[in-house]
């Protein structure tokens, strides 16, 4: 996500509605490096608490293979 | 103090043009990258509210959106002529705590709650009257 720059709640509820199907087929969603400012706007949500949110592409290919 | 007006139509694309906006004036007025964030984000979701429930049927109506800054950061003022509705009496969001029970919606006015420092509705005329100020922060390293 590091290309992104905005995100709003109509973003937000894109990234819940894909991991949501994601868990429904057993499988795992992460977010892997959002700016500062699209974490504070996932922290504010909590979305971090829903959908790991990782900085590097090992850690996120480890919470989605675990 | 900066103070500048645009006039946008109800329809999602016009969602653009408003950011593009608020970032113009922002620019002149010197507001810091994080206010402008934080207020473009806010009045992202209040006129995407508007947009979508404040209006019976497909007429045109217009939303009109006054941007000025201050020593303490930036103020918008929106004011429509839909039905009314009072973001600030919305009910509080309950943090979900799995995915699954996460419901899809209702984060719009919660994000709004977080980032404004002061934020005002009346009804007045008809009209939906909504105003808040994004402050700068003091502590950076806080954002």
């Amino acid at each position: 996500m590091s290309a992104v720059d905005f995100l709003s709640s109509i973003g937000i509820r894109t990234l819940l509605l894909s991991a949501k199907a994601i868990s429904q087929r057993n499988g795992k969603m992460a977010l892997l490096n959002p700016n500062a400012a699209i974490t504070n706007v996932l922290q504010m949500a909590g979305i971090d608490t829903l959908i790991p949110v990782c900085s590097s592409l090992d850690k996120a290919c480890e919470i989605v293979t675990s | 103090m900066l103070s500048e007006r645009l006039i946008i139509s109800n329809d999602l694309t016009e969602l653009r043009r408003m950011s593009a906006w608020l970032k113009r004036c922002c620019g002149v007025a010197e507001i810091p990258d994080d206010v402008v964030f934080s207020l473009d984000l806010c009045a992202n979701e209040a006129v995407t509210n508007i947009i979508c429930y404040a209006f019976d049927g497909v007429g045109r109506h217009n939303i009109i959106l006054e941007f000025s800054d201050s020593v303490r950061g930036a103020s918008l003022t929106i004011t429509d002529d839909g039905m009314p509705f009072n973001m600030l009496e919305a009910p509080e969001h309950k943090q979900p705590s799995s995915l699954a029970e996460a419901k899809i919606g209702g984060l719009g006015i919660h994000l709004i709650r977080h980032l404004v420092s002061q934020c005002h509705y009346q009804r007045a005329g008809g009209q939906n009257v909504f105003s808040f100020e994004v402050e700068h922060n003091p502590h950076p390293g806080n954002a």
